[in-house]
This record gives structure tokens, sequence and C-alpha cells, in this order.
């Protein structure tokens, strides 16, 4: 071959080379710009593109009703985009300009926008006047954007419950926190296309997308009852407790549960903290006490201890037992409140004297494993589930080492220690029919739109007792209030069931000595349950039943009314037998009392003599701010009513109406000296 | 260049074409980083402009060249080229930009000794080659020789160091070896050789490994290694079919760095899409296509060897670019010919594509 045609062969060959190599790149980029096209464009966006965020707002808190507990204000906030400002070279002058109009500390300021971040906050929730002087001033790479704050239009109403958020509106406490993720939404952006020295581009895209806002949480709490309940726990702390002689208590709480639902319609606590500025509150007040703080529970439990009974029929209600005035358990007495002794009882009697010997024998009869059984099945020792965070679950003594003296006490509702959300969700489960419920908060989550997209669902644990036991306890209850030691509940015309108790306090791991727990439990109408109430009343001086009972009394009474609730027609309009040193006049007539609150003596008086009442004066001002009995109310005829003069509203204290005893203090006295559960001593509780 | 005989028009249109898109997309690409750095969005096009006509003049005098009075300055221009490789490791003469010693500063302008001995040595080894056209068939009196001059050269260009230039000098002097009628044996052994070389050379210097490794997977590490291809494919993946338009390239925003130089293609790319790439891809393959017809039909074996050089180290870089570019070569510093912002480069590869048109002027 001469070298001329080899060369030209040789250079064919070269060419095909190239050739195909050119193929190759155009099958490459086909692929790349073609078919990566559009995966390549979205990364290609996402390093060019930067978002300022717009907030979403966050979704309202409301109660059963769609009365707003929390809501979501807008207010505005200053942005910086660093690079930006260092591009313009106008630092110095932007970073005074801010400090003037923000009021801010130009230090701060200069540190803010010189920060190596692609956007800095710069300050959030600026008020209009400093917003508008921040666009005025039209600063290259600092803007404003819409932002939003909470605000709790009720102040501490329902402040536990419904909690509050940080700065960046992220839940913090309470349902803000459990819903945060509904409330919250999802945050939106206006997209800018930057250049990779971070300066905008000229002619920039700008993509708006906008934010998702927050779901509504629609509570199971009613706004009004939640406020009767908070009204009588602002009696309470100012001093003015029925029977309080002018104390106050250390703390306390007031819970209003639909039975047959488990949906709580109040949970109210003292003391508490307005959420709008939680952190002006010592971080003990923001504690949910109701939930987190277990306590004995006194008389108050022996409802288990009688449903436990009634279930197992190891009583009827027409047997009998005879209380000698203690009850000998392994050498020691528990004694009955009543010196001597109630003698021979029926078994519905023992429960409305609230007959300490008699329920220490319910227990023996049960006996520890079926006594324990129903503690396990009623809850207790276990949380609730409630949509709180940090809820104990109450201590039982342990069960392997439990003496039949352990037993009695517990019988009698001393020794193991319950959150007041377990004791009134048993107490519902004996109410309802014999279903353990869970208790809930969160009636419905809407929709920004108004649809509903998580409906309420009743949340059956178990089956507890049988409707008939229930409905047996619910007249044995009923009768506690109306011929037995409930009587401070009495409602004229209404049926309410219930059960006072009284416990020692519990104080690091020891019982303190005169100062007790004082609660009351019930439910009404004791036919058909609608509402049960737990008051809960801490720090006590003495006589601690008769403190709860007209708490819940005043509560029970208001949202019946409330609510729509007729009086029983069937319902007597005075309890049947007077405790001992009280006297119930004889009635004659009933009558309704007008109310007169907010007039002036003299109107009040006129007004309450025409309607056939006698007045009684107290205190001194100008205006009426308190009648007993209350507006409305149905007493009889000619009766007299007593009215407080002064200028804020209040209950005036009654002084010791009832001097009584109470079977509480009388057990806690015969037991002398012991040491208190605590959650150290219960190995694996 | 003979009256009455004209240059191969349709290379000559393919390359004026080329350099128009060149002139557009420098500036399309460059007026964001001329506007940051220089205040002035028009200061790349104004010296690509100039440069450009410096291009020109040298491809003017390229068709003019007598090809026997170049082939007589061959010798000269390698010792010049030498030189001037060797000035630029000089302190106070050679410019030290991004790490390597390529530049050699002479007043406001400065050139590159590497685009100088690019020329020099496809000059040279044409001359060398058509000597003796048959000594070529012997290794030891043929190919040795020229390979040790390779060597040489290859030697001090990476003491740049400036792999993209060695492996153009090797390729193109490859093309030409084989098209001057090496044994085939031969061939694929020197191939081999090559490829040891290279390996070699990456492992001497961390940073090509790196390189290498970046160009497998370039997500490894986006902000690091992979920086530069994954924000070339960042740019031609937008382009699409079409592209997003002339001038409305996002990546020039100072995310693609050397965009206006080494990675115009990727420009390209993004702003005329597909279409316009395969365009600029098809220009080079016409450029190839009628560079190597010239070869073959040239006057005597000094011209077609030296057009089979010139064909030969323009499709090599255009190769090379486009193929890193593209993502599917590791980045190596080259500029596309005709295309990249101006420079030494460009006046050099206007000059040798004059001297090839002159040569397809001369084909029988």
């Amino acid at each position: 071959m001469s070298p001329l045609v080899r060369m030209r062969k040789r250079i064919a060959f070269l060419f095909l080379c190239v050739s195909a190599f050119l193929v190759v790149l155009i099958v490459r980029l086909a692929f790349v710009q073609l078919g990566q096209g559009a995966e390549l464009t979205k990364k290609a966006d996402e390093s060019h593109f930067r978002g300022v965020p717009v907030a979403p707002k966050r979704g309202n808190i409301e109660d059963c009703n769609g009365n707003i507990l929390a809501m979501s204000v807008s207010s505005e906030t200053v942005y910086a985009i660093p690079a930006e400002i260092r591009q313009s070279g106008r630092t110095a002058e932007i970073a005074q300009k801010l400090a003037q109009i923000l009021n801010k500390p130009l230090a701060d300021i200069t540190r803010l926008i010189t920060k190596r971040a692609a956007l800095v906050y710069v300050q959030k929730r600026v008020d209009s006047q400093a917003a508008a002087a921040v666009r005025a001033a039209n600063f290259p790479g600092v803007g404003v954007t819409e932002d939003s704050r909470r605000y709790y239009p009720n102040g501490s109403l329902a402040a536990h419950i419904i909690g509050f958020t940080g700065i960046d509106n992220q839940g913090l406490e309470g349902i803000e926190l459990t819903r945060d993720k509904a409330l919250k939404g999802t945050p939106g952006s206006v997209q800018v296309e930057f250049g990779a020295n971070g300066v905008e581009l000229p002619q920039a895209d700008r993509l708006y997308f906008p934010p998702k806002q927050g779901d509504t949480v629609r509570l199971t709490i009613d706004k009004n009852i939640q406020a009767f309940a908070d009204r009588e726990l602002q009696k309470l702390m100012a001093g003015q407790g029925a029977n309080m002689n002018g104390q106050a208590p250390k703390n306390a709480s007031i819970l209003v549960m639909d039975p047959n639902t488990g949906a709580l319609l109040a949970l109210a606590m003292t003391p508490t903290f307005d959420p709008n500025h939680y952190q002006d509150y010592d971080p003990s007040a923001r504690r949910n006490i109701a939930v987190q703080n277990g306590y004995e529970p006194g008389s108050t439990f022996k409802i288990i201890t009688l449903a436990a009974a009634l279930q197992e029929k190891k009583i009827t209600p027409e047997g009998h037992f005879f209380d000698p005035g203690y009850y000998s358990v392994l050498g020691k007495n528990v004694r009955c409140w009543k010196a001597g002794g109630h003698g021979d009882e029926t078994w519905v009697q023992v429960a409305e004297n609230s007959c300490n010997p008699g329920f220490v024998e319910m227990g023996q009869r049960l006996g520890i494993n079926e006594f324990y059984k129903y503690l396990q099945a009623f809850g207790f020792g276990q949380k609730t589930g409630i949509e709180m965070s940090g809820e104990a679950p109450g201590i039982l003594a342990n069960k392997k080492k439990a003496t039949a003296l352990d037993l009695a006490t517990m019988s009698i509702g001393q020794t193991n220690n319950v959150t007041a959300i377990q004791l009134l969700t048993a107490v519902s489960a004996v109410a309802n029919g014999g279903l353990l419920l869970k208790p809930q908060l969160v009636k419905e989550i809407d929709s920004p739109s108004g649809q509903v997209l998580v409906p309420f669902q009743r949340q059956v644990v178990r089956r507890v007792i049988s409707e008939s036991t229930s409905k047996l306890e619910r007249e044995i209850l009923e009768a506690v209030v109306t011929n037995g030691t409930g009587r401070r509940a009495f409602l004229p015309g209404y049926r309410v069931a219930g059960k006072t108790g009284t416990a020692q306090k519990v104080v690091n791991g020891a019982y303190v000595q005169g100062e007790y727990v004082a609660s009351f439990v019930g439910f009404a109408p004791a036919d058909h349950p609608r509402l049960a109430v737990l008051a809960v009343v801490d720090g006590v001086p003495f006589f601690g039943g008769a403190v709860a009972a007209p708490v819940v009394q005043s509560v029970m009474l208001d949202s019946l009314k409330y609510l729509g609730i007729k009086p029983s027609p069937d319902a007597p309009m005075t309890p049947s037998k007077p405790m001992p040193g009280l006297e119930f006049p004889p009635v004659k007539k009933a009558a309704s009392v007008p109310s007169v609150l907010g007039l002036s003596l003299a109107e009040a008086q006129k007004t309450l003599t025409q309607a056939g009442f006698q007045v009684d004066v107290k205190g001194q001002g100008p205006n009426v701010v308190d009648q007993i009995p209350h507006g409305d109310a149905s007493v009889e005829a000619g009766s007299t009513v007593l009215i407080d003069l002064g200028q804020e509203a209040g209950v005036p204290s009654l002084g010791r109406w009832w001097a009584d005893e109470d079977e509480d203090v009388a057990a806690i006295r015969s037991l002398g000296a012991r040491v208190p559960l605590t959650a150290a001593r219960v190995p694996g509780s | 260049m003979p009256k009455g005989r004209r240059p191969d028009m349709v290379l000559l249109g393919a390359i004026l074409a080329l350099l128009a898109i060149g002139v557009v997309m420098v500036y399309s690409s460059s007026a964001v980083k001329g506007y940051v750095q220089f205040d002035d969005p028009y200061h790349f096009l104004k010296a690509e402009i100039i440069w450009v006509g410096l291009g020109l003049g040298a491809m003017l005098l390229g068709l003019r060249l007598d090809l026997q009075f170049v082939r007589r300055w061959a010798k000269p221009a390698l010792y010049l080229a030498i030189v001037l490789l060797v000035l630029v490791k000089v302190p106070g003469i050679g410019r030290k930009v991004n790490g390597a010693d390529r530049w050699i500063g002479l007043g406001p302008l400065s050139i590159q000794p590497s685009e100088v001995i690019k020329l020099a040595m496809v000059l040279v080894m044409a001359h060398l080659l058509a000597l003796r056209p048959r000594q070529i068939q012997s290794f030891r009196k043929g190919l040795l020789p020229i390979l040790a001059l390779l060597g040489l050269v290859a030697g001090l260009i990476m003491l740049q160091p400036d792999l993209g230039t060695t492996l153009a000098i090797a390729g193109t002097t490859f093309f030409m070896l084989i098209a001057a009628g090496v044994r085939t044996g031969q061939l694929v052994a020197l191939a081999g050789g090559g490829l040891g070389l290279v390996v070699a050379a990456i492992a001497a210097a961390p940073y090509r490994m790196r390189r290498i490794l970046a160009f497998l997977d370039p997500w490894a590490d986006p902000s690091g290694k992979g920086y530069q291809t994954i924000q070339a494919l960042l740019a031609l993946g937008p382009g699409g079919l079409f592209g997003l338009g002339l001038g409305q390239s996002r990546q020039k925003f100072l995310y693609l760095p050397e965009n206006h130089t080494d990675f115009i293609f990727a420009m390209v790319g993004e702003e005329l899409g597909f279409v316009g790439a395969t365009l600029v891809i098809l220009l080079f393959f016409l450029v190839a296509w009628r560079g190597f017809r010239t070869a073959m039909a040239a006057p005597d074996p000094f011209a077609g060897l030296l057009a089979v050089g010139i064909t030969g180290l323009v499709s090599i870089q255009a190769m090379i670019n486009m193929g890193v570019v593209s993502g599917v070569l590791p980045v190596t510093g080259i500029t596309l010919p005709f295309l990249s912002y101006g420079g030494t480069s460009l006046v050099f590869t206007m000059l040798a594509v004059g001297v090839l048109l002159n040569i397809s002027s001369q084909v029988r």
C-alpha cells in the first residue's frame, strides 16, 4: 500500500472516531437535557430560589360551641438578606437606621445583618408603625413579612388546657403542644431567584406559595361551664369559700365531665396563669394539678368500694350492718365519725351515713384480690390517657404486701393516691351505666373551611360494672345527697348524687398535720346523669367536706340551668333528714328568688319584699354583689334572702353553718401516725 | 494563496458560524461577571471583540502564508515555544493563575505559551513525519525521536501543570502518527503507554484523582469536588429542547465558574437548549469533516499531515471540552475552540485554521 493511500485510509478512520465521539455527545446531551431535564430543573431551582417564608396562620382553639379560646392575630416581622446588604455596601448605614426604627442596640442589629446566613429575622412582632418605616426606607436586602402572634382572648380561662406557644408560634404546653401538628399549618413562601453571590436576580422570577392555614381544634370544654368553675375557684382563692372562715386554700381544681361520653366540659384549677404572658408566672402556676398531682381521695372513694361490693353481691341494699362505732382490724380500730356508732343500719344507710366501719366491712368481704381487681378495672394506678402532658398514674399500695388493715384503709379512700381526673373518670363509669371511658378534651378538628376532619368519638376503655349495679348505686348516691352526708350539695328540684371526702395532705412523703384535702364528687340528674363534677380543694384547715360540696353544688346548678336541663318533677325540694345540729324549717311553698345582683340596696329590698322574701343584709357598699340563694333558685316562699353589698363580686363566708363531724377526719384520727405512699415506696408502679 | 483558488467555503462557514455563536454566548454568559467584577456588563464582550479581530487577522495571515515558508519556520517556532514554556516558570515573567503558571505577561496582554506550543508541535510533527515518509515504520529511527520530543514538551507543560493542554498535544500527535502510517501494533502499544502515563499523572497529583472521583459521582460532594460538573448539569438540564432563551441563563449568575471560558458549552445548552448544543456539535462535525477531507486531498504529505494535525487539534479540544461539560469526561481545564472567551487560545486557533483553509485552497 502506498503511503498516500494508507494515509487516506487512516484519516478516514480518524474522522470516523471523531464522528463517533460526537454522536456519543449528542446522545449524552439528549439524556441530560431531555431525559433528566425535569429533575435537573428542580435541582437547579432549589439552588437558585430562596424563599422568604410566609408563616401560616395558626388554627384557632375553640370551645365546644365555637367560642374562641386561642386565636392568631397578624403581626409583622422584619427580615434581612445579609448577602444583599453586603453587596450594597451600606451595611453601617442600614444597621444604624434599623437600630433607630426598631429601638434595638446597634451592635445586635449589626451582628444579625452581617451573619453568614441566607436570611435572618431582625425583629419579630414589630408594630405597624415600625413595619411601615422599614418598608418606606426600602433598604436593599431588608424586608417585612407577615407573621402571626397568638392571642388568648379569655386570659387565664382554661389556660392549663389550652397551654401556650413560643416565639415561633410552636406549641409549648397544653393542647397547643399536643395538637401542634394540626394547628400549625404549613408555611408558604415567596420564592425569589438569587445569584450565587446572594443577590436577587434582575427581573427575578417570584413565585408565591400560599401557606396552608392551621386547622381549628374544637375542645369539649364549654367556655361558660369553665367560667362557672373559674368563678368558684376565684371565690375560694379570695378567702370567700364556704366554711373556709376567710382562709384561702393552697390550690384547688374543679372538673366537669359528661359522664356518658368522657368529654370534659370544664377543667379548671388554681393557681392559674395568663397564657398571653406566661413568662410572667412561676412555672408552678402552670402545673396541671388535676392531672399531674395525686392525692388521697378519702370518702369520695367509697363510691368505688360500694360499686365493687354491689357488683360482687357482697351486700344488698336491704341487708343490715351493725356499727358499734369502730371496726377492729389487726389490732387497730378504724373509728366511725359518729361517736358510739350508727348502730343497726341497712347498707343504703351505711352509704348515707358514710359509715366507716360499714365500708371497711365491704372491703373485707371483697378481699384483697377482688378489691384490687376493681381498683385496676376503674383505672386507678394507671394513666387515663387524657391529652395532657405529664399525667400522673397515681400510686396503689403494693398488692403483694397489702394487709387487712391496708384493705380497710383503702376501702375508705385512705392510703391510695389518685389523680382528680382518675377519680372523676371512675365515678363517671359508675354514673353512666358501668363503662369506663377515656377522658377527652378535643371534640373535633375542623379544617379552615369548617369541614370536620376528625369527629369526636367516645372511647370505651372497658365495662367495669353492670347497668343494674350502676342504676342501684346511682340511687344510693342520690340518697347520700338527699338523706345523708352529701346534703351540702343538695339542689332543690334536681336529683343530685354525690359523695364528700377529706384526706390528709402528703408533703415530701409525710402526712401534714392540720391540713386537709377536701373534695366532693357528684353527678346529676341522678337517674340520667348529664354532668359529673369533682371539686378538690387542697389546704383546708379542718372540716373539709363542708368546703368542696358547696362548690360542686354551685357549679352543678349553674351548669344544669345553662344546659337547659329541667328540674325533675319527682325530685325533693329539701333534704329529708337534716344533719345533727342543722334544722331545716318546714317547707311551705316553693317560690323563685328574683335576682337582685347589681341593684342598689333600696331597689334590692323592694324587689325581694315584693316577691315575698325576708331580706338579710350583709357587708357595705353601693350595690348587691351576691345573694344567697341565687336568682332563679326555687326555695320555700317567705324564706330569707341574704344580700351582700360591696364593690366586687364574691360570696360572703357563711361561717360554720353545719357544726359537724367529718367521717374522714374521724378515720384519720383513729388510725394515728402513718406514712403515706410515695412513688419511691412502690416498686414497679 | 494562489490566485483563482478558493478555500473550502463550508469549512470557512462552519468556523465563522462557531465564532459568531461564541461572541454572542461570551457576551451573554459574561455580562453578570463583568458587572460584578468590573462594574461593566460589556467588559468581556469588548475584550472578546478585540480578540476576535486579532483572530480574524491571524486567520487571514494563515491563509496567505506560503506553506513552504511555514515549514521552514517549524523548528524555530518549536524552540521559541519551548523557551516561552520555560519562561512561564521564571518569577516576574510568569503569572500564576489558579495555582498554575500558565501565562506570560506582556504589558496589558498576556499570552499562554501552551497555546504556542500546540501549534508549534503540530507544525514540527508534520515537518518531521513528512520528511521521510517510510522511516516512521521503524520504531527506533521514526517513532522514538518523535516520542522523545513529545515527552519533553509534555513534561514541560505538566510542570505548569496543565493536563488539558498535554492531553490535547498528545492526542493530536497520536492522530498525526496514525495518519503518518505508524504500524498498528506500535499504535496500540503507544495508546496503552499513553493511558499508563495518564494514570501516572493522576497518581502524581491528588487533585486529579479527586476530579476523577467527582466525575464518577458528582452528587457525592455537590459543593466541593463535584461542584463544576453539577453546575454544568444544572445548566444543561433546565435548557431542555429549545433552551431558556438567549440571555436567560440562570447558572450564569455566578453559579457556574468559568462559564464564559471552559464551560461556555453549558451556557449554549442552557440558553439554546439541546437544539443549540447539537448545532454546535454539528458545526464541529463539519469542521472535522472538511478538515480531514482537506488533509486527504492535500497537495503534499507535509500539507496533509499539517491539515490532520490542525483538524485533530481543534476536534480533540472540542471533544474533551464538550465531554467535560456534558459529564462524560472528568473535569479538565481546556477551552472550546472558537466559542470560549478569547485570549491567546482563540488567536492561535484562528491562525491554525487559517493555515488549514490555506491548504484547502490548494487541494488537487
